[in-house]
């Protein structure tokens, strides 16, 4: 259904995966450093800042206009972490010439919109500083409003206090506070250091041909290869559960649980794995089963991991007057797996449908592109995919819940004097 | 059997209707792994009032959402569990006037698509599953009151109407769905999961003819013969807005504004609907889009900020346009607004140049939406229900100019049919 072409573009690695069922192309940089405070928030307003304004399109609406011309080609970018690092991701994602009926090599053109984006801020000035600081308006303004959600700034808060004094707690979209202090020049510097020391990738899919390599090549260009190695970080014991309390006028109560889990081959990352999609990571799994559907105990009940650094976390929608019940609820389900009160019919109906949900993704060319950065990202020498699932039997489902260690538990709900209302 | 080729954009469909009033549609992807099945029925949150071969009923609100919830349930337990167990991920949802229930797999489609028929088909209401659900929905309820975009949504639409059941949430209130009894579903499930209601959408890599004539044997297998008239009432909804001014406050970090303009719906046909709904789509991106200077001037004197967000709305039985955006001083940015609806209608704004680029973009993007078979299902369905033909879309794009762009745009945004509404911090 569709082959990859390994090669190297400038001494960039590249990976083409050609594929005829897309009506499009997507063309995709990943830039990867480790995730540090100082970096993270720069990087999101840098990057944000390169897909509005470039050096040939120096105002958002003439950018905006030219990707209009070539059939509304989609530039964006997207901020994410891996393991110990961050990920910087530049996308392009365009009509394949064979719908369109005039002349317009649209590949080629796209390839040079995504060399103006990487060059830009070398020459950021002060014509940019009055977009700069506009920038910094909207970031805020976007971080904000993301504590209107509940949802989001209850795990907010719940990853503040888990991760107090570890990076981890530096989500992917950046430090509201740190806003204000950086300055152009910080910016400047911080896309320097981007542009020659991180670890960049070049990946495609769609229906191409050999003409793909040169315009590929138009987008940039290194003297040598950069490689950072990808490492998840170090497993911390817990010695005590940490517990905070917030209060808000809202209708319902959010309980976030953080945990921790010792995983140390692919094949525990891979039952950790499995272990979740029972425990809450599904519509079919234990939480929604019994905690909403049984015991009405919540509206939303979900749990998600971190594969990688081996987190795991509970989140629901409670009724302020069941936090503590619902709370008792979770662990007595996690319980289950170390004491072995479940199906193997259960378990292979889990990995049956992770099967399906990987091959779903591959009708997605975000999709295909992401399994084929992740295979990058590999050692050498770990198992295929299937192999390592098919590995995770009862025991080691058994064995991975006993390394699963509860944190943290975190509360946001309303304040008794609302609660008397 | 009957099949249609669309060559412009590579794409096959094939139709049929069965006899006991269902249609069906089978959308050819090939190479894709994933198949997609939606079953959907033309019942809404709208329709709490009608008659049924000559009878009248009305129901509380909020009940055809109850009943999507209840559907899964059945006497040997949930049926989302099998669909997992088949390796099928499934979900539903309810809108103002359909009901789709769906699932995706790339194993054992056929057995997926049986699961789904007789778990639409077959219902099982018990008055113990019913006063349970009460409370599961009653928490869902809660959940949204507490999100200040879809408060602010429905606050904007309850100044436009009177009457309409648009202004309701879909979900309805913890009073409307405590009333609702097991007799009310069976009702609304006899009367609105008739085959002649419901259409189906399978997308994916198909041997088309087989899977037909499944189902068609399938619902030849239920013996329905009699098709029932469903008339569906809504109640009188004047032209005037019910209220221009609102204040709410909230636990809310900055202000937001949503401004809305009513439009009473008088277009009977559904291709004038059409060509209003996308001439509305253009005009409005080339006055407040992103490519617009009064985009970047409101930007820029702090009016608005990137959650500045805009649609316009086109259903059968009303029509209306929405603006919202963060902002810090919203009665500012609507006295802007209604300068600016009052220059573009001066000025010779909407040109063929603006418009020929905005039409690139969005068969663009139209193309790119093809790749997903969930963007085709929900919105072939969508298309149908409302009488077009979605892989017609580029056709009538094409058809649409600036003047058409302009006399709606002019039409639409009549500031005596404005209403505002403001969300603020508490203090």
């Amino acid at each position: 259904m569709y082959n990859v072409t390994k090669t190297e573009v400038n001494h960039i690695p590249a990976r083409i995966i050609n594929t005829d069922k897309f009506k499009t192309i997507t063309i995709q940089l990943q830039l990867r450093s480790r995730l540090s405070k100082e970096r993270v928030t720069k990087r999101n307003l840098l990057s944000r800042m390169m897909v509005k304004r470039t050096l040939r399109h120096p105002a958002e609406a003439d950018l905006l206009n030219h990707l209009a011309h070539y059939y509304g080609a989609h530039l964006t970018t997207n901020v994410g972490r891996k393991g110990q690092d961050h990920i910087v991701t530049f996308s392009m994602e365009f009509v394949n010439n064979k719908f369109i009926r005039e002349a317009l090599d649209i590949p080629n053109e796209m390839c040079r919109v995504l060399k103006d984006v990487l060059d830009t801020p070398f020459e950021y000035d002060e014509d940019f500083t009055a977009f700069f600081e506009r920038e910094k308006r909207l970031y805020k303004n976007r971080l904000k409003s993301m504590k209107d959600n509940r949802a989001q700034a209850s795990f907010q808060a719940m990853v503040n206090t888990m991760f107090e004094d570890e990076e981890y707690k530096y989500l992917s979209h950046g430090v509201l506070e740190d806003i204000d202090s950086i300055t152009l020049e910080d910016l400047r510097e911080e896309h320097a250091e981007m542009m020659s020391a991180d670890d960049m990738v070049i990946l495609t899919a769609g229906s191409v041909d050999d003409g793909i390599l040169e315009n590929l090549s138009l987008i940039h260009s290194r003297e040598e290869k950069e490689e950072i190695d990808h490492q998840p970080y170090p497993y911390r014991a817990v010695s005590k559960v940490k517990r905070a309390t917030d209060t808000q006028k809202i209708e319902q109560a959010k309980l976030n649980m953080g945990f921790r889990a010792e995983l140390d081959s692919a094949e525990s990352h891979m039952a950790f794995n499995v272990l979740n999609q029972m425990f809450g990571g599904t519509a079919s799994s234990y939480l929604f089963r019994n905690i909403r559907e049984k015991q009405s105990l919540a509206y939303q009940i979900s749990s998600q991991i971190d594969v990688r650094n081996g987190y795991m976390f509970v989140m629901g929608g409670v009724d302020a007057e069941n936090v503590e019940k619902a709370e008792k609820g979770i662990l007595e389900e996690l319980e289950r797996f170390r004491s072995g009160d479940f199906e193997d019919s259960f378990i292979d109906e889990i990995k049956g449908m992770m099967r399906v949900n990987r091959k779903e993704v591959m009708d997605k060319p975000k999709g295909l592109i992401a399994l084929e950065y992740n295979q990058l990202l590999k050692k050498p020498d770990t198992p295929e995919w299937e192999t390592q699932l098919a590995r995770v039997d009862r025991a080691l489902i058994i064995e991975i819940s006993k390394k699963i260690h509860l944190d943290t538990v975190y509360v946001l709900t309303r304040s008794d004097e609302d609660a008397a209302d | 059997m009957q099949l249609t080729e669309y060559r412009e954009i590579d794409e096959k469909v094939y139709s049929h209707k069965c006899t006991n009033g269902l249609e069906i549609f089978v959308i050819q992807k090939p190479g894709y792994s994933k198949k997609f099945a939606t079953y959907t029925t033309k019942y809404g949150s709208m329709d709490d009032l009608f008659m049924v071969d000559g009878r009248e009923h009305r129901v509380p609100d909020g009940i055809a959402h109850f009943l999507e919830h209840k559907m899964f349930e059945k006497e040997d337990g949930d049926v989302f569990n099998l669909f997992s167990k088949y390796g099928a991920n499934a979900n539903a949802f309810t809108s103002y006037d359909r009901t789709s229930y769906l699932f995706s797999t790339t194993e054992d489609f056929t057995k997926n698509l049986d699961l789904l028929m007789n778990m639409v088909e077959k219902p099982y209401f018990t008055d113990e599953t019913v006063e349970r659900e009460v409370g599961i929905i009653n928490e869902e309820i809660k959940m949204y009151q507490d999100n200040p975009g879809y408060k602010l949504y429905f606050e904007t639409l309850n100044q436009m109407y009177h009457q309409l059941p648009v202004k309701t949430d879909i979900a309805g209130t913890l009073d409307s769905i405590s009333e609702i009894t097991k007799e009310h579903l069976f009702t609304c499930h006899s009367t609105f999961y008739h085959p002649s209601n419901m259409v189906m959408i399978l997308v994916g890599d198909f041997e088309v003819e087989s899977l037909i004539s499944h189902v068609d044997e399938h619902q030849n297998d239920r013996g329905i013969t009699h098709i029932p008239s469903i008339e569906r009432k809504l109640p009188e909804e004047p032209a005037e807005i019910a209220l221009k001014h609102k204040v709410l406050e909230m636990d809310v970090q900055d202000t937001k504004v949503m401004i809305g303009f009513k439009k009473l719906q008088t277009l009977a046909s559904a291709s004038e609907r059409l060509v209003r709904d996308l001439s509305m789509m253009f005009a409005l991106d080339m006055v407040f889009g992103e490519q617009s200077p009064y985009y970047y001037e409101l930007m820029d004197s702090g009016l608005i900020d990137d959650s500045f967000n805009f649609s316009h709305i086109e259903e059968i039985s009303f029509a209306h346009t929405l603006l919202t955006s963060t902002s810090d001083e919203p009665a500012k940015l609507k006295e802007r607004l209604t300068e600016i609806i009052k220059e573009v209608k001066k000025d010779e704004f909407f040109t063929d140049e603006k418009l020929a680029n905005q039409k690139r973009e969005v068969l663009g993007d139209y193309l790119s939406s093809l790749n997903s078979p969930e963007y085709i299902a929900n919105q072939f369905t969508k298309y149908h229900l409302d009488g077009y033909d979605l892989y017609k879309l580029p056709e009538i794009i094409e058809s649409i100019t600036p003047d058409d762009a302009k006399k709606h745009f002019i039409d639409v945004m009549d500031p005596n049919n404005m209403v505002e509404c403001i969300l603020k911090p508490h203090g």
